[in-house]
């Protein structure tokens, strides 16, 4: 009798532990083929990749929206800090900054974009940066993760243009000097 | 026969945790989540204060979703009598502009991907959609194609709508459950 009950509970913490940790490791495992993925198409870290149209084929990532054109960048902020720009738009835009959990740290849309383009500096929290005139400074909890950009598409006569503008956003290493 | 015993034991207390953890995602949405009519949405989304099911529910069926003040993400898994979407019936989607600068509803498959399918109707949105003379719209979601404000179903199986609102006025995201939203409804079935 003890040694089943021994037995129960011995399947019970270990039923527990996997438990917490699957859920507590599953967002950054997620995340971190994520970053994986982007880095190998764009050929690098802190390199800008332009994925297709999305359409009923697109699965690199969950739920994505046909009507918006992506440009996405995988960050390492090991060796230093990355700049990413957002330039205005005439309908909806954003850059948004996810860390390796999953949290969505940072964002902004075209609406906040003074003057023609919006620069934001990215940097871990051990690394001590002057920000260039007019750039926001933000400060991400971890080293590695994905900015991505989003631009409406309006319509289906849209799509050049908002191709054209997802090309225009930057993403690179940032040596201050 | 000690080595069974660990074996076994192991091999069970893993199972039944993979097991707990996969069902408390796939109802992450159900417990957490604010309801209006047959729509639900996470007001925790992209948030760091998320808690750790929160984030792992979001990772699986909305990975790089925005916070609520940049998008308001609503899904419906059920029509507005509360029955499963399916693909083989018929939906008439009746409403107004939800109160956001740009909005968009999406048809998405249980794996949480867009259908399978090439009719090139894989959503409706503020700037494609036809409304009426008072501004109502009327929006088809089906498995054949309709004469206007189509979503196709076709391949989706059992599946859910997902209505994106983009920078939603504060009134919006300050009171979920109150926004004006469309309703869901069904036509028939084969």
């Amino acid at each position: 009798m003890k040694r089943a009950v021994r037995w129960i509970l011995s399947i019970a913490v270990i039923a527990g532990v996997t438990h917490l940790v699957a859920i507590f490791i599953l967002p950054r495992a997620l995340m971190t083929l994520i970053v994986f993925k982007i880095s190998s198409e764009a050929n690098g870290v802190n390199q800008l990749y332009l994925p297709d149209r999305i359409t009923s084929n697109s699965r690199k990532i969950v739920r994505p929206a046909p009507d918006l054109a992506y440009a996405i960048c995988a960050y390492d902020l090991s060796d230093g800090p990355v700049l990413a720009t957002l330039n205005t738009s005439e309908t909806y835009s954003s850059l948004s900054v996810f860390a390796n959990n999953t949290d969505n740290v940072f964002a902004i849309n075209d609406r906040a974009v003074t003057g023609d383009v919006a620069t934001v500096l990215l940097s871990n929290e051990d690394t001590d940066v002057t920000p260039p005139a007019g750039a926001i400074a933000v400060k991400v909890p971890s080293d590695r993760g994905l900015i991505l950009w989003r631009r409406v598409i309006t319509s289906n006569a849209d799509w050049p243009k908002a191709d054209a503008a997802r090309r225009e956003v930057i993403c690179v290493p940032y040596h201050s000097t | 026969m000690r080595v069974l015993n660990i074996t076994v034991t192991f091999g069970l207390g893993i199972a039944i945790g993979a097991w707990s953890a996969s069902l408390m995602l796939k109802h992450q949405l159900d417990l957490s989540s604010v309801r209006n009519g047959p729509w639900r949405t996470l007001l925790t989304t992209g948030a760091a204060d998320a808690g750790m099911y929160q984030r792992a529910g979001i990772a699986v069926g909305g990975l790089l979703a925005l916070s609520k003040q940049e998008t308001l993400y609503y899904t419906a898994f059920e029509d507005n009598s509360g029955n499963q979407l399916q693909e083989n019936c018929t939906y008439r989607i009746l409403g107004k502009d939800p109160d956001a600068r740009w909005w968009s509803l999406t048809a998405y498959a249980d794996d949480h991907y867009l259908p399978q399918n090439d009719d090139n109707a894989l959503s409706i949105a503020k700037t494609t959609v036809e409304r009426d003379d008072d501004g109502h719209f009327e929006i088809m979601v089906s498995a054949k194609p309709q004469p206007k404000n189509w979503i196709s179903s076709r391949a989706a199986g059992e599946y859910s709508l997902t209505l994106r609102l983009y920078n939603p006025s504060s009134r919006v995201y300050e009171a979920p459950a109150a926004a004006n939203l469309p309703n869901i409804l069904r036509e028939n079935c084969q």
